[in-house]
């Protein structure tokens, strides 16, 4: 049996007798210096092999099968019809009817788009365009919803968020004065009021102008400039002063503002 | 000698048991790798010839539009044509709807035909099935909007911060919300659409840390649960479900702002 053995070590390729050595030198020094025991690093080395079997089937069953399907998909080509030369009066007029098509489409397209002013406004940005068809006007920083939901007791919820859609101008009003709602009053730990007590009444906080949006949305100055570009409204949508000044005088009842 | 011979006898039939265990081991993944890897590559192909199939049977659209497989070039108008009609069907709906344009690189947000919000598309990936398809095919799955029939994304549809009621001033001032716009996560964003089509939104943005690890982690799970559909379908006896997959790189600003526009079921429409 030694004979046998003393066979194969003989018949091992000098590299790997070194290659192997190596590794037991290796595992010497791991052991002295480490203090850590030759069957832990057994076991480290066959968690490493465990790892690597691991990678392999994870390339095979996640990678391999997205190569694979890539490889058999079949790319179309259009064949070309010889009886229905490019040339050919029938591909002239099929290609006329398309063309005119097109440009039938495009118009109706293009009609979407409101000839006169309207504006566009980014709630995830907070930053607004003021249009005129397909003309920038202005754009510039608003205050949208904060998206904070307040909750008093279980009764009572309020979710300040700006509404997203298609909104039309509704109302137009100069030196616009605020009528505080419940939720004013229970967000400053306030007891509420009575429908037109006159703590209800707030005036020059809304800025000069406001535009109805329809269901108590508003679009109005600030006093709170350096909030300009956050969301921290409940739901209506402020502006500078400056700004608001030409929506408001650009903007008519009817004209449309796109939220998002 | 003849316990040698015993002892030898012995070893090599506990050698050749061990190399036939290993020949078991390797026939048996190898049987599982192929009863996993070829229902996976038959797929795209069932996918393919689905969708073929599905256009194809349309014979009132197939008579319209038989031109297209006549030349690349009307083909090419007649999907222009589809592409036209699939945003003018789009803009009769009053919701805020997704055009994907990769002629000219953009991904927009259109409501009433209007382009509200439009984001450069930095680079894209799209799926072989698309150039597989037959042309007719192509222009009748594109002339009309898709439905965004399942989303998953990286970041909150609405950031919502939940606020209890002060009970008196003192509290209220206390409470006071200051917002930071500073805290943006990284934006990546999976939508299946009609047709099994899925539209994947990443990010171009790979600065931090934390930027790479979601994205690895949102590829791991799309990784994943695909496979766990394949091997749930194959355990069925079922060819898997292949969903043809476009890949943009945008910023991520613009997944936000898209994905938080963006109202359930959305409808999408693509130009490619």
């Amino acid at each position: 049996m030694e004979n046998i053995k003393h066979y194969v070590t003989r018949q091992v390729p000098v590299e790997a007798q070194k290659i192997y050595s190596l590794l037991l030198k290796g595992i010497r020094f791991i052991q002295d210096h480490f203090k850590i025991s030759r069957s832990l690093i057994f076991k480290l080395l066959f968690a490493v092999k465990v790892l690597a079997i691991t990678i392999i089937l994870i390339i095979i069953f996640l990678l391999v099968p997205e190569w694979i399907q890539h490889w058999v998909v079949p790319v179309n080509k259009v064949k070309s019809d010889l009886a229905f030369a490019e040339d050919s009066v029938q591909f002239k007029k099929d290609k006329k009817n398309l063309e005119k098509s097109i440009t039938q489409l495009d118009k109706k397209l293009e009609r979407q788009i409101p000839a006169s002013y309207y504006m566009v406004i980014n709630s995830s940005e907070n930053e607004f365009q003021l249009y005129k068809g397909k003309q920038l006007i202005r754009d510039g920083m608003c205050s949208t919803g904060s998206y904070i939901l307040l909750q008093n007791g279980d009764e009572q919820k309020w979710m300040f968020k700006t509404p997203k859609g298609e909104f039309k101008i509704r109302s137009k009003t100069t030196s616009p004065i605020w009528k505080k709602p419940d939720w004013a009053f229970v967000e400053e730990g306030l007891p509420i009021p009575s429908a037109n007590h006159h703590t209800r009444f707030e005036y020059g906080v809304l800025g000069d102008y406001a535009l109805g949006l329809g269901q108590g949305y508003l679009i109005h100055g600030t006093l709170y400039k350096r909030f300009l570009g956050l969301p921290v409204t409940h739901g209506c949508v402020r502006m500078n002063d400056e700004d608001l000044e030409l929506v408001y005088r650009s903007l008519n009842i009817g004209s449309k503002v796109f939220i998002y | 000698m003849k316990k040698i011979l015993q002892r030898i006898t012995q070893q090599f039939k506990e050698l050749t048991g061990k190399i036939t265990v290993k020949i078991w081991v390797i026939a048996g993944i190898t049987i599982i790798a192929l009863g996993y890897l070829v229902p996976v590559s038959l797929a795209p192909v069932k996918t393919l010839k689905h969708l073929n199939h599905f256009a194809l049977a349309d014979s009132v659209f197939t008579e319209q539009y038989k031109i297209i497989n006549k030349s690349p070039e009307l083909a090419l108008l007649a999907k222009e044509k589809g592409f036209k009609e699939a945003q003018l069907s789009m803009a009769k709906s009053d919701s805020i709807g997704l055009k994907i344009n990769f002629k000219d690189s953009t991904l927009s947000l259109v409501i009433k035909g209007v382009t509200i919000h439009a984001a450069e598309i930095k680079n894209y990936k799209i799926d072989k099935v698309f150039f597989a398809i037959e042309n007719l095919t192509s222009a009748k799955l594109f002339s009309s909007p898709l439905n965004i029939q399942h989303e998953s994304a990286t970041i909150v549809k609405e950031p919502i911060i939940v606020k209890h009621a002060p009970k008196d001033a003192a509290e209220a001032a206390q409470q006071a919300y200051m917002p930071d716009t500073l805290q943006k996560n990284p934006a990546f964003l999976s939508m299946v659409c009609t047709y099994n089509i899925q539209l994947i939104v990443k990010q171009v943005e790979k600065e931090s840390f934390k930027d790479k690890k979601i994205g690895i982690r949102f590829d791991f799970k799309n990784y994943v649960q695909k496979t766990a559909n394949t091997i749930w379908s194959i355990l069925r006896l079922q060819i898997p479900e292949y969903k043809p997959v476009i890949q943009l790189y945008v910023s991520g600003d613009d997944i936000r702002t898209i994905y938080r526009a963006l109202p359930r079921n959305a409808m999408v429409v693509i130009y490619y």
